[in-house]
């Protein structure tokens, strides 16, 4: 085995977490997709007022060369809300997980085949894969059969899940830094060209007749804000890896990368739901903390409770 | 851990890296669900806007909301707006037609006489420092608003 997979096999596998860590991720991450998917019912099944042209199949849906009947896109959104429901209570994991998984990627990507790609749901389309692909309903399930684990057993086997969450996550930040610098260069430091983007999007806002962010537009013509603002961009986009190091360090960019969702709302009205409520980030803490309380009181009252896959 | 489960974790666990690394380096910055956000990447001083209007009796020019493109979501709004405008004149016209049919179907429009579909060329910066007037603007199509003989 070479160093740096040696390296990796012992990131992934030698720290030894909790099963109810996966297990609260589980919770959290597919909580939050099945209640994303079944409050944008309408907008994930009615695409009646779009015409067939302006389909632009992305992703997955590339395989489709024309829309899909209604009948069969509603089919598609209820077998996965189904799943996603069964997966969050922790039945019959090792389907639900991943048919809600695929579906999920499904049903957005179709969502985002029509002219508009909705990057604000990335994230979660790739947590809920890989946590569908590991042992995150080992506890916290609800099921007939007696507890035969201890739901304290810690192994390695529910580290790596975690790991590899936290890894997309800070990836998916650090890509958006690399791009910059290709792009832009180190130009883009100035602040200039954030201005103009929060310009931009200001403009196609007002003349789209929607509403826009108001301090963005206000902010504008002062040049200076900016400056700093894109400094900490960079800075929190290429340090993102920095938080696989864990401990305060992974704490201090959590609450920054925070910060930098409420900023872009703040200045751009485009809002990230996944990452604002916290539940992006829930990887790097020991989330199964709060959430026993939580477990214990779902125990008392819908019987959900501890048990092992058989 | 099992070795078995050391090669899934590991695989799992590559694969997802993969996916989100691959628009970096595949020159394809931008799919679902993975992407280099190139939208914030670049300045966007001098930039073309797609935009369709409405002109009401008076002649006045007014935006109008995204639901009646079809969807309740500004950015696909601007999409399919775009994407009528990139298809050109014949595109822009079907586009303005098909509005214009839903526009008609609103009571609270009942002041606009027809639509037009612009191309507008904008310095987003000076728009909130000097003028909002498009640098350029060219208009791809127009179409009247239809009426029911007996509401006029």
């Amino acid at each position: 085995m070479s160093p740096l997979a040696a390296r990796a096999r012992a990131w992934l596998f030698d720290s030894a977490f909790p099963a109810e860590r996966i297990a609260s991720l589980r919770v959290l991450v597919f909580g939050f997709g099945v209640v994303y998917l079944a409050v944008r019912f309408r907008q994930l099944t009615d695409y009646s007022s779009l015409i067939p042209s302006d389909f632009a199949p992305v992703g997955i849906v590339s395989l489709l060369s024309a829309p899909l009947p209604l009948a069969l896109v509603l089919a598609c959104y209820s077998v996965t809300l189904l799943a996603g429901v069964t997966a969050l209570l922790g039945i019959g994991f090792r389907w639900s997980g991943p048919l809600f998984a695929l579906g999920q990627l499904w049903v957005l990507s179709y969502r985002s085949s029509w002219g508009m790609i909705f990057h604000t749901e990335n994230l979660l389309v790739l947590h809920t894969l890989i946590l569908s692909a590991s042992p995150a309903a080992d506890v916290w399930r609800v099921t007939s059969r007696s507890p035969a684990v201890a739901s304290r057993k810690l192994a390695g086997e529910y580290a790596w899940p975690v790991h590899a969450v936290s890894l997309v996550t800070v990836l998916s930040y650090a890509v958006a830094g690399v791009a910059k610098l290709k792009i832009s260069g180190l130009d883009w430091v100035s602040g200039e060209a954030l201005r103009s983007q929060v310009a931009f999007d200001a403009l196609r806002k007002i003349e789209l007749g929607s509403s826009h962010a108001w301090l963005g537009a206000w902010l504008v013509p002062h040049r200076a804000v900016f400056t700093p603002l894109a400094y900490l961009t960079f800075a929190f986009e290429l340090g993102a890896p920095l938080a696989l190091l864990g401990g305060r360090v992974a704490r201090v960019w959590c609450v920054t990368a925070w910060a930098f969702h409420a900023g872009v709302v703040a200045l751009m009205l485009i809002v990230f739901p996944y990452a604002l409520c916290g539940v992006a980030f829930a990887s790097f803490f020991a989330c199964e903390k709060p959430m026993r309380a939580l477990g214990r009181l779902a125990q008392r009252t819908f019987g959900v409770r501890p048990g092992a896959n058989p | 851990v099992s070795g078995w489960s050391q090669g899934w974790g590991l695989a799992v666990t590559t694969l997802a890296a993969a996916v989100v690394l691959w628009p970096v380096v595949s020159g394809r910055p931008d799919s679902f669900p993975h992407s280099t956000y190139p939208m914030f990447a670049a300045r966007r001083d001098r930039v073309e806007l797609g935009n369709i209007r409405g002109i009401q009796l008076d002649g006045t020019p007014i935006a109008l909301s995204p639901r009646l493109l079809g969807t309740g979501e500004v950015m696909h709004a601007r999409a399919l707006v775009a994407a009528a405008v990139r298809g050109g004149k014949k595109q822009s016209l079907r586009l303005c037609r098909r509005v214009a049919d839903r526009v008609s179907r609103h009571p609270e429009f009942a002041s606009l006489r027809a639509l037009e579909v612009t191309l507008d060329r904008y310095d987003s910066v000076r728009y909130f420092t000097e003028s909002r007037i498009p640098v350029k603007s060219r208009t791809l199509a127009q179409c009247d608003v239809p009426r029911a003989e007996s509401s006029r």
